[in-house]
């Protein structure tokens, strides 16, 4: 179909009009994709997070995945699965804020909500359990000691058994009973009432030893505390769900080195000579850091025998 | 896997806007003068062939879709006024612009290509820079220390978006760097990548030389082939001398005007016929001199209808 050359009669004032092929030679680039096979970090691209009022059923889920590095990825298609046969879509935003989607279930109970990301290159799902409603957040100041009567120190019984937890160490006794009294001792959180306003209406005093150990007595989180004026605050309370936990404990020991099967000359700095310190200015050096024969015959205390030449 | 064989020359379809047509000239295929190229206007000279209802059944193509790779290509006589050759070379359209940046993406570090500030391109080429609008361009370069292309080195263009610079966080020491990340929106940036730009497998630490910064080079679409058209322009062709041989003619005994007609009787020619004589009245040469003042008087059908 190529022509490429015209014998055209002059004509003075003429337009000539010359019919031209023009092709086009067709290349396969291939599929092009966002990167090229090395990416040193993976991508948050498929996560939520989810927030809901306290007492109802309406749940809001975000869609936090990496909008910035999903600008280039058009084909990214994010399905919310609220976990009651309901979907919905999440859609990619190019501003700062997240998408969200917010569904309203029907019912109290335990859904596993899930965001799935389809896209050519990966799918991903991330589930997450969510129970609802979400309870309301327990801060509750109550009077304290009305609903908890003091049990004597050292506390080894359980309330209302019989059985002795520090004795009955395989806890065989205990089968069946998911409810302990404890008590233990920790930081004050008198302090979390000033978020309240006002003073302390939420506490109260009592005194011990006969009115010597005047302490001050609140309730947070169905936890007990007692603050007593020496700093120590004795918190007790009850467990739920008790479980039998085993725990393995390992010895600490120190590296062992035997001297005198040592085939290269080796220092090792963590060996120190054992020794009584004849001063308490006396420093107490390693190995290593003994650079004469002096104070190698000083802290050998006459183990090691030295040859001065 | 299927076994088959596929065409890769298509018709073009390719935009006048996107041609660049020279031409130039010479007086014989002997002569030794230089080449002198002169431009004309692609938008102008040069129109597509458009369907009609002979060429598809289709009720909307006709008039509105290009017939592809046959095009019209009108050259005025003025600009082709002598006789001779010209060669009228048909390419793609050349931007000239250089190379702001070559940089890597902030999300995907891997991903290198080139940085093009548009505000270096012209009016009328910008319209070109849209997202994936340059996909399939050939980027050539131009030596930086003797503004010459380099030649047979070449890279194609395998994606283009709208790009603005981050600074980001180098996970190696604590300085920062100019990084790019994509931008839906309009920007003055655009970020190429490129192929070739990732280094062989074989060889992981050669990357590419795929050009560096403040370096020129000449982008070039590819939605057409290079071509060549040599047009000879003749005072006669077969049909004028079809006339001479095969047409009506007429001599004017009196006036001695010799008139040679063309296929519509038109005056196409027109001689003077005389004698020239020695001094004593004999014949020395008989003449017929080509006559530049037409008589019309003479058409054809005029002296055949007396």
């Amino acid at each position: 179909m190529d022509k490429n050359y015209y014998k055209i009669l002059h004509i003075s004032g003429s337009t000539y009009n010359i019919p031209v092929w023009l092709d086009n030679t067709i290349d396969e680039m291939g599929v092009m994709v966002g990167f090229d096979g090395n990416v040193g970090i993976e991508n948050h691209l498929c996560d939520f997070t989810y927030s809901a009022n306290t007492g109802n059923t309406i749940l809001t889920v975000f869609n936090t995945a990496d909008a910035t590095a999903l600008r280039s990825i058009t084909e990214a298609v994010f399905t919310l699965n609220w976990g009651d046969g309901s979907s919905s879509d999440l859609p990619v935003t190019d501003s700062n804020l997240l998408s969200s989607a917010t569904h309203t279930y029907t019912g109290s109970g335990i859904y596993t909500v899930s965001i799935s990301l389809n896209s050519p290159w990966s799918n991903q799902v991330v589930e997450k359990k969510i129970a609802l409603p979400i309870p309301a957040e327990v801060y509750n100041p109550i009077n304290p000691l009305g609903t908890f009567s003091g049990f004597t120190i050292p506390y080894t019984h359980i309330t209302g058994q019989t059985q002795d937890y520090l004795n009955d160490l395989n806890y065989t006794n205990n089968t069946g009973y998911t409810t302990f009294n404890f008590m233990a001792f920790g930081r004050s959180r008198v302090n979390q009432f000033q978020l309240y306003g006002g003073g302390y209406s939420g506490t109260t005093t009592g005194s011990t030893d006969g009115g010597t150990t005047i302490y001050t007595a609140y309730t947070i989180d169905n936890l007990h505390y007692f603050d007593y004026p020496d700093g120590i605050t004795q918190i007790t309370g009850s467990t739920s769900d008790f479980y039998m936990e085993t725990v393995f404990n390992d010895m600490i020991t120190r590296n062992e080195h035997f001297i005198g099967f040592i085939d290269d000359p080796v220092i090792y700095s963590d060996v120190f000579i054992k020794r009584g310190q004849q001063s308490v200015l006396e420093t107490t050096l390693r190995l290593s850091e003994i650079d004469n024969n002096g104070l190698l015959e000083i802290y050998g205390n006459g183990y090691y025998n030295i040859q001065k030449q | 896997m299927a076994i088959g064989t596929y065409g890769v020359i298509r018709p073009s379809d390719v935009s006048p806007e996107d041609v660049d047509i020279f031409y130039y000239y010479v007086s014989g295929l002997t002569t030794t003068a230089p080449v002198t190229l002169k431009a004309l206007s692609p938008a102008t000279i040069l129109t597509p062939v458009y369907h009609n209802s002979q060429t598809t059944t289709d009720t909307v193509a006709p008039g509105v879709e290009i017939l592809g790779g046959l095009y019209n290509l009108q050259l005025q006589s003025s600009d082709f006024s002598e006789f001779g050759y010209y060669t009228i070379h048909i390419r793609p359209k050349q931007i000239r612009t250089l190379i702001t940046d070559c940089g890597i993406l902030a999300s995907l570090p891997s991903v290198r290509g080139l940085v093009i500030d548009l505000s270096n391109i012209s009016a009328t080429d910008v319209a070109k820079f849209t997202p994936q609008g340059l996909i399939g361009y050939r980027i050539e370069y131009l030596d930086t220390n003797t503004s010459k292309k380099i030649p047979n080195f070449y890279t194609i263009v395998t994606s283009s978006f709208y790009c603005q610079p981050v600074t980001s966080n180098v996970s190696s020491t604590t300085q920062k760097v100019i990084r790019y990340q994509y931008s839906d929106a309009p920007t003055n940036l655009m970020f190429l990548t490129i192929t070739p730009s990732s280094a062989p497998s074989s060889k992981p630490n050669t990357v590419p030389n795929i050009g560096v910064p403040n370096q020129k080079i000449i982008l070039t679409n590819t939605f057409v082939n290079p071509t060549t058209i040599e047009i000879e322009m003749v005072e006669y062709d077969t049909s004028t001398l079809a006339y001479a041989l095969y047409g009506n003619q007429s001599k004017a005994v009196a006036e001695g005007v010799y008139t040679i007609y063309d296929s519509n009787n038109n005056i196409y020619k027109q001689y003077n016929l005389y004698e020239i004589n020695d001094t004593y009245g004999d014949t020395l040469f008989e003449i017929r001199e080509l006559k530049t003042q037409i008589d019309q008087t003479l058409s054809f059908n005029s002296i055949t209808s007396q």
